[in-house]
């Protein structure tokens, strides 16, 4: 990315719907932004915010250098919306394309507001079923291992022995897990979401343009191949 | 009728179903609609597996294939952004995950563009492409017949329809491809069925649902029910005795097509007036059943009506019905803001009345 490159961040992963512009150099700056938590209704809130964050910040679409979308996991539905923003947006303007994982977003979050006690942590998601969306990452937030969707035991075995502090949704499963086997680990921050500022902070430092940005489900469709409802034929 | 408005040239976005498309139409000074680009990715392959759509899979595949296909569209038509005056996009009915895909890429569009954005009901699309084809002037009685909807319906003008009559079960196309489903053909169904059909004879008696009532509606759960019977009864069936049954249910098909039309033509006239014009538009993938059409041709020619069946390509999903539609909505002034939800149900006729009987696909 060029120094003072300009990013127009969006995510709708999990349960917060927020964009944020930025603009890199020595301090990278929020130039503005919008969030709100919600469960369901990203779809209608997410065009919306960013008419406002682009008017805040005073610029034109045609100022954008590049265009950023969480890719997931979180919700099916959701990954799709800030990923089909960010193309039809990169397709009308020419900005490039780039994308990291939630869990990412979640880990440079964690670490901007100070909630990993500047150690390695990991990352774990309740992905429902008895699973989690899991990574470890440094105390900077850069990411070790994963994103990956795994059973907590298996998530157990994934955490290296240095690693006690375990944030997000999926922390407290993961904690009972480990206390199964005697070891101790913290579950903190269970509300933690991934936010657009701190994509927009990865973006900003980010590697290669990814032109052709698609959503990382880590789960397949629920769909089952038909099965015989035919009558017997000779 | 001179409508001395200037050019417009909008583009077309569809992702309610199993085709991601999309297109360029202009819209003249007369009124007339050229479609300079169509182009549809069909998901087929995707879904045959599962013997029909299956939700999650269309969405997934919309979100990789859509940009490249309005790339496409524009190029084709030898067009950039900034020569379009909107940006159309199905809103709904449909499949909610697709419609989301293409709603938020529309949206980013027109954000990006600085162009009028206009969220278009996939039916009143439909309903309108015969005026794009063929510049049917309004009103006009509508057929509309696809895989997820059967209705009759009057279409008074942009954004005024009535409907007169709906399926109080499966939608049309939804028989057809639960008959082929039945007999082992190939997904989807609809086409294999009339394929089939042409080998046989309207030999095996099947009902004829909903034959003769006042009201125009349908219904057509029992007549499945009875091809599954009467396929059960003659199991093994042997080549002939497929085509027969395709053949017999097709006719019953038809001949129910007819009457319920024939009846929604008298209630026509009665709300339009002895003098308006007779005209029958036939829209929605069914539309392209080489038997339903001669059927309702013959019902046309003896009551006195106008036919209009659009060309097959316009017939199934596609994205210049969708832009024509967004270009008779901003012809008319009305355009939609950066809220417009997703609606996976978004009725032609708000107000009508259910259907004594009618399930939710009503």
């Amino acid at each position: 990315m060029q120094h003072d490159a300009t990013v127009l961040a969006l995510d709708t992963a999990m349960g917060n719907c927020s964009a944020a512009v930025l603009r890199g150099g020595n301090a990278p700056r929020v130039l503005a932004s919008r969030a709100e938590a919600m469960a369901r209704g990203h779809a209608e809130a997410l065009m919306p915010m960013i008419e406002q964050a682009m008017d805040e910040a005073g610029l034109a679409f045609a100022d954008l250098d590049r265009i950023a979308a969480t890719t997931g996991p979180g919700s099916f539905t959701g990954v799709r919306i800030a990923i089909a923003a960010a193309r039809g947006l990169a397709l009308a303007t020419g900005a490039e394309l780039w994308g990291t994982d939630a869990l990412s977003v979640m880990a440079k979050r964690a670490a901007k507001e100070a909630l990993n006690g500047d150690a390695d942590f990991a990352i774990a998601v309740d992905a429902k079923r008895e699973r989690l969306y899991f990574g470890v990452f440094d105390a900077e937030a850069a990411r070790q291992s994963g994103p990956q969707i795994v059973s907590p035991a298996d998530a157990l075995g994934l955490l290296p022995a240095s690693v006690t502090r375990v944030l997000g949704s999926g922390a407290e499963m993961l904690r009972a897990e480990a206390g199964k086997e005697g070891r101790q680990l913290d579950a903190l921050a269970p509300d933690l979401q991934p936010d657009a500022v701190s994509l927009g902070l990865l973006a900003l430092q980010g590697g290669d343009a990814m032109p052709n940005l698609r959503p990382l489900y880590l789960r397949p469709p629920d769909a089952k191949p038909q099965t015989g409802k035919s009558v017997a034929r000779k | 009728m001179a409508m001395d408005k200037p050019q417009l040239t909008v583009l077309g976005i569809e992702t309610s179903c199993d085709e991601t498309a999309a297109s360029v139409v202009v819209r003249d000074e007369e009124g007339r609609g050229h479609v300079l680009s169509n182009i549809v990715r069909s998901q087929l392959d995707l879904h045959r597996r599962y013997g029909g759509v299956v939700p999650e899979i269309a969405a997934r595949a919309h979100v990789e294939l859509l940009d490249a296909a309005i790339a496409q569209a524009l190029e084709e038509a030898g067009v950039s952004l900034s020569d379009l005056d909107g940006i159309a996009v199905t809103a709904g009915p449909g499949l909610i995950g697709g419609l989301i895909v293409g709603l938020t890429t529309g949206k980013a569009l027109a954000l990006a563009s600085r162009l009028p954005f206009i969220a278009v009901n996939h039916l009143e699309a439909h309903a309108l492409t015969a005026r794009l084809t063929d510049g049917v002037p309004f009103p006009y009685l509508l057929l509309l017949v696809s895989g997820g909807h059967t209705q009759l319906l009057v279409a008074e003008g942009v954004g005024r329809y009535s409907r007169l009559g709906t399926t109080l079960d499966d939608a049309l196309g939804e028989a057809f491809d639960k008959a082929a489903k039945l007999l082992g053909l190939d997904y989807p169904g609809g086409p294999e069925v009339e394929k089939l059909a042409a080998q046989g004879t309207d030999s095996i008696p099947l009902p004829r649902p909903m034959l003769g009532r006042t009201e125009p509606h349908f219904s057509l759960a029992g007549l499945k029910t009875a091809v599954r019977h009467a396929a059960l009864q003659r199991e093994p069936l042997d080549a002939q005795t497929a085509a027969d049954l395709c053949a017999s249910f097709q006719e019953a098909v038809a001949e129910v097509v007819q009457d319920r039309t024939r009846r929604a033509m008298g209630l026509y006239l009665d709300r339009v007036g002895e003098d308006a014009p007779r005209n029958l538009v036939v829209a929605g993938g069914v539309a392209a059943n080489q038997r339903l059409r001669s059927a309702l041709q013959t019902l046309c020619d003896a009551e006195g009506f106008g036919l209009f069946t659009p060309p097959l390509a316009l017939c199934s999903d596609n994205g210049a019905m969708i832009a024509w539609a967004g270009l008779e909505r901003l012809a008319a002034g009305l355009t939609d803001d950066m809220h417009a939800p997703a609606r996976a149900r978004w009725p032609l006729d708000p107000e009508a009345t259910p259907a004594l009987g009618a399930g939710v696909k009503a």
